[in-house]
C-alpha cells in the first residue's frame, strides 16, 4: 500500500505546476501581440505542447506511472502526426 | 459495498483500469484530432478568413477560462493526492471547487456564445448565411469544437460527481481510489484540449 503512495507530489509542487501554466497562458497571449509572420501557428504550437506536456507528465502522472503508458501515449501522438502530416503533403504539394 | 476495500477484493487491478481509461482517452484524443486536422486545413486554405473569424472572438474571456480550467485541472490533481493521504474531507472539497470551476467555464462559455449568436455569426442564423464561405467555415468550426468541448466539460463535471457520494461513502479510498483517478484523468484530457483550442481559435491571427 504505501508503495503506491509515491506517486503522491505534495501541495508545494501543484501549485508550483500550476503557476509555471498559468506563466505560459500569460506568455502565449503576448506572444500573439508580436507578429511573428509565418511562425504564428508555430509559436503558439510550441507554447500549447510544453503546457500539455506538464498537465500530461505531472497532473496525469505519467511521470510517475508505468512506462507502458507513456508508450502507449506515445503510439498514440505517433499515429495522429502521421494524419496530420500526410494530410498536409497531400494538401500543399496538390 | 460499505467494506469494499483492497483485501476483500483479490481481483481488482488497478493498473488495468488506469489502462482501460487512457485507452478512452486515445479515441478522445482522435475525435478532437480529427477535428483539430479539418481546422487546419480550411486554415490554410483560407488564411485571411480565418485571421478575421479569430480577431473576433474575445481573448479576454478565452483568457480567463484557460485559467480557470488550468486551476480546476490543478485542483482535482490535489484531490487526488490528498485521497490518496486519506484526507477525505479536503479531498471531497477539492472535487466540489473542480465542479464549480466547471460551473465558471460553462457560464462565461454562455455569455461568449451568446453575444456571438446575437452578432448573428451562429450556423443557421440571417447574419451566418451572409458571411464569406471562409469566415462561415471559421465560425461553424467554432461552434463546433467548442461545443463539443463543452459537452466534454459537463461530461468530466458529471463524473466526478459521481465520485464524491462515493469517497463520502468510503468505497473510493485512500487505498483504492482508481476510479477518483480515472475521474481526473478524463478532467485533464479535456483541459489540454482547451489548451490547443485556446491559441488556435483565438490567439493565431
Amino acid at each position: 500500500m504505501e508503495k503506491k503512495h509515491k506517486h503522491a507530489l505534495n501541495l508545494r509542487t501543484y501549485l508550483f505546476i500550476w503557476l509555471a501554466l498559468i506563466e505560459l497562458t500569460i506568455l502565449s497571449v503576448a506572444a500573439a501581440t508580436v507578429d511573428f509572420k509565418a511562425f504564428a501557428v508555430a509559436v503558439a504550437l510550441i507554447i500549447a505542447v510544453t503546457k500539455s506536456y506538464i498537465v500530461g507528465a505531472y497532473f496525469m502522472h505519467l511521470k510517475f506511472d508505468s512506462k507502458i503508458i507513456t508508450i502507449m501515449v506515445l503510439v498514440t501522438l505517433f499515429v495522429f502526426s502521421t494524419f496530420l502530416i500526410l494530410t498536409f503533403l497531400d494538401y500543399v504539394f496538390r | 459495498m460499505e467494506h469494499a476495500i483492497a483485501h476483500q477484493h483479490p481481483h481488482r487491478d488497478d493498473e488495468a483500469s488506469k489502462m482501460g481509461m487512457w485507452l478512452f482517452l486515445f479515441t478522445e484524443l482522435l475525435l478532437f484530432g480529427g477535428l483539430f486536422l479539418v481546422f487546419s486545413v480550411y486554415r490554410y486554405m483560407n488564411h485571411e478568413a480565418f485571421t478575421k473569424g479569430g480577431a473576433e472572438l474575445d481573448v479576454i474571456l478565452g483568457t480567463v477560462n484557460t485559467i480557470v480550467l488550468i486551476t480546476s485541472s490543478m485542483t482535482i490533481a490535489v484531490s487526488i493526492a490528498a485521497l490518496q493521504h486519506n484526507k477525505v474531507k479536503l479531498s471531497i472539497w477539492l472535487m466540489v471547487i473542480t465542479i464549480v470551476l466547471a460551473g465558471v467555464f460553462m457560464v462565461n462559455k454562455y455569455f461568449e456564445w451568446t453575444t456571438k449568436i446575437h452578432h448573428g455569426l451562429a450556423p443557421g442564423t440571417e447574419g451566418f448565411s451572409q458571411l464569406p464561405p471562409g469566415e462561415a467555415l471559421f465560425f461553424l468550426l467554432y461552434f463546433f469544437m467548442t461545443g463539443l468541448h463543452a459537452i466534454h466539460v459537463i461530461a468530466g463535471s458529471i463524473f466526478i460527481g459521481i465520485v464524491i457520494p462515493k469517497v463520502k461513502k468510503g468505497n473510493v479510498s485512500h487505498d483504492n481510489y482508481s476510479l477518483l483517478e480515472n475521474a481526473g484523468l478524463y478532467w485533464h484530457l479535456v483541459d489540454i484540449i482547451w489548451i490547443f483550442l485556446f491559441p488556435l481559435f483565438y490567439l493565431v491571427h
